[in-house]
């Protein structure tokens, strides 16, 4: 596997650019995470929230734009070295202090048990595209739960694996098969498998690889049931959980590509104000917001 | 009054996992054995039946000691059920007639009434207006008493690769998507999923339900502290069951117990809904 800080630290000069609004029309990929951004600065605004630590905060793009719109304190923290560099200079183009901005692995309890007594306690904790990098999802909300105040709000982005039960592919094998069949005997999943064969793209989506072998397929990247995340929120101490989701697909993603791309944005982005159950098979990821006891 | 017979034998408990048994699979019995329990931890003590039908339900519920009263729209349902309450040692006219939607016909059934709880087993797909079903529900049983409504899961279609799949994803899915977007869609999916299967029926189709938004329905009528419990498991596709035989049973009956409380969203063709009369509200 291949690893996670080198993939961002790559990424790093570009991953502005997911955020700036001139270029939801233009960028060749959705801007899902532009989406993504504003909804969590509406969940802060509506909560009333004064302060927030980013948990992955990147080059600190998110961080800046919920500063600009909310005018609170904001603090973070992130694994790769090229992000927090970049990061830092950004915090002093924008007159925030580039201390907000620290260099922790969230893998390392140690540094996180160390930041967490450093910074103290904030209203929100967000962690944004974080959860899918680490194996132990249990450790993952306790460490952000260390980062937030009784009362305060989480704020914990996932890839969906439900979405896999609306794409037809073969993620929607794996899922169906290992996942949802997994109690039954194998007789029963090869049935299943070979007329599953038959309905779906089994051969699709392709494999996000990079020439420096760090791409978003070759690290750990993985989807999380939202059933089963929120079940391990709850038992951290947290209640009042809701789900936000993002990154709408308003067809099967192995055919847009024969779709006017002008038409297809557009659906996606009409999509966006959709806060009904429909998200969890239509978008790719979410958001699980709840409130530390 | 309640009878001292036993809710089921031996005999009949083997013969749930019979494949040729009268009825199809005997989902409702994982169903009763869910509403069962709660009634249990509920402590209740009176209980009465929408679409009490042919009354199989009447001697398992009375055997565990509930006090029963059934109502069902179809008077010839209404004569059966009338015998089953005598054989399970209940007078007959504690089976009566009545429509959900009605509360004028429900006056019969209010006078014995308010009631500890209330099943309805096969209602709501059929009924014309849910919210006024629903609300009929509530007033039949006490403040603080609670229903168990069974729905169709509508959620159960992602698996079945057949029409409903279709439905759910072009209707509840993408019903708002238009013009060559949504049109690829309907193009892709045909091709993928079996769309003539099951045939549409000439007449009426019963209705579908989303168990991820169906506590709206519930909240709407009053009730609060709603839960979704699904039931009737699919091991596989419902189109291998011939295939897959005795074993296609087995594997579903053993699936009734898998303790996943997500799992069962969609490989259960069915759920029935537990919600409560607040206990503090007129």
């Amino acid at each position: 596997m291949a690893d996670v800080s080198a993939h961002y630290d790559g990424s790093a000069p570009t991953y502005h650019e997911q955020y700036d609004p001139d270029l939801i029309w233009k960028n060749d990929e959705y801007p899902a995470n532009y989406f993504r951004l504003q909804k969590v600065i509406d969940i802060l605004k509506e909560r009333g929230v004064g302060s927030v630590y980013d948990l992955g905060a990147g080059e600190a793009s998110p961080m800046i734009a919920i500063r600009e719109a909310l005018g609170i304190k904001v603090c973070g923290s992130d694994l790769s070295p090229e992000m927090v560099r970049l990061g830092r200079n950004n915090l002093i183009q924008h007159d925030m202090d580039a201390e907000w901005l620290s260099e922790v692995d969230i893998r390392d309890m140690e540094a996180i048990k160390s930041e967490a007594a450093r910074v103290g306690q904030f209203d929100s904790v967000i962690a944004l595209g974080v959860i899918p990098h680490v194996a132990d999802d249990r450790w993952f909300v306790e460490a952000m739960s260390l980062f937030l105040k009784p009362g305060g709000t989480l704020i914990l982005q996932f890839r969906n694996s439900m979405f896999s039960m609306f794409t037809f592919n073969r993620l929607t094998k794996e899922f169906i098969l290992e996942e949802l069949m997994e109690p039954v005997p194998d007789q029963f999943r090869n049935t299943v498998e070979a007329d599953l064969d038959q309905r779906l793209a089994v051969d699709k989506p392709p494999i996000r690889r990079r020439e420096d072998g760090h791409g978003y397929d070759e690290i750990l990247s993985k989807f999380n049931n939202p059933f089963e995340l929120a079940e391990v929120v709850k038992s951290e101490g947290f209640t009042d959980l809701a789900y936000r989701w993002y990154n709408f697909h308003p067809t099967y993603p192995m055919i847009a590509g024969g779709i006017d791309p002008k038409e297809y944005r557009q659906a996606q982005i009409d999509l966006e104000s959709d806060t009904s159950w429909r998200g969890m098979f239509l978008c790719s990821a979410g958001m699980i917001i709840a409130t530390k006891t | 009054m309640t009878s001292d017979a036993a809710s089921i034998t031996s005999e009949q408990y083997q013969r749930l996992w019979d494949p040729d048994l009268e009825g199809g699979y005997p989902a409702n019995h994982f169903a009763f054995r869910q509403v069962l329990n709660a009634l249990h931890d509920q402590g209740a003590n009176s209980l009465i039946e929408i679409g009490v039908g042919g009354g199989r339900a009447i001697p398992i519920f009375t055997a565990a000691g509930l006090d029963m009263y059934g109502v069902d729209i179809d008077p010839s349902m209404v004569e059966t059920s009338a015998l089953a309450m005598v054989n399970s040692g209940l007078p007959a006219e504690r089976a009566s007639w009545a429509d959900i939607e009605d509360s004028v016909s429900l006056s019969n059934a209010r006078r014995s009434g308010p009631y500890d709880s209330l099943l309805a087993m096969g209602v709501l797909p059929h009924v014309g207006h849910e919210r006024v079903a629903l609300e009929n529900m509530y007033s039949l049983v006490k403040p603080g008493g609670s229903v168990f409504v069974e729905c169709r899961n509508k959620l159960f279609s992602l698996v079945t690769f057949n029409r409903f799949t279709y439905e759910f994803i072009m209707d509840d899915l993408l019903g708002d998507v238009h013009g060559e977007v949504r049109d690829a869609a309907a193009d892709f999916l045909k091709q993928r999923v079996d769309v003539d299967v099951p045939a549409k029926p000439s007449g009426h189709e019963a209705k579908y339900h989303n168990p991820l938004n169906i506590h709206e329905m519930f909240e709407d009528s009053g009730f609060v502290d709603i839960r979704v419990r699904p039931f009737h498991y699919h091991a596989a596709m419902p189109r291998f069951e011939k295939e897959l035989g005795a074993a296609f049973r087995a594997e579903s009956i053993a699936l009734e117990n898998e303790p996943s409380d997500w799992k069962g969203l969609f490989l259960c063709s069915a759920f029935v809904v537990e919600a409560h009369r607040p206990a503090n509200l007129p």
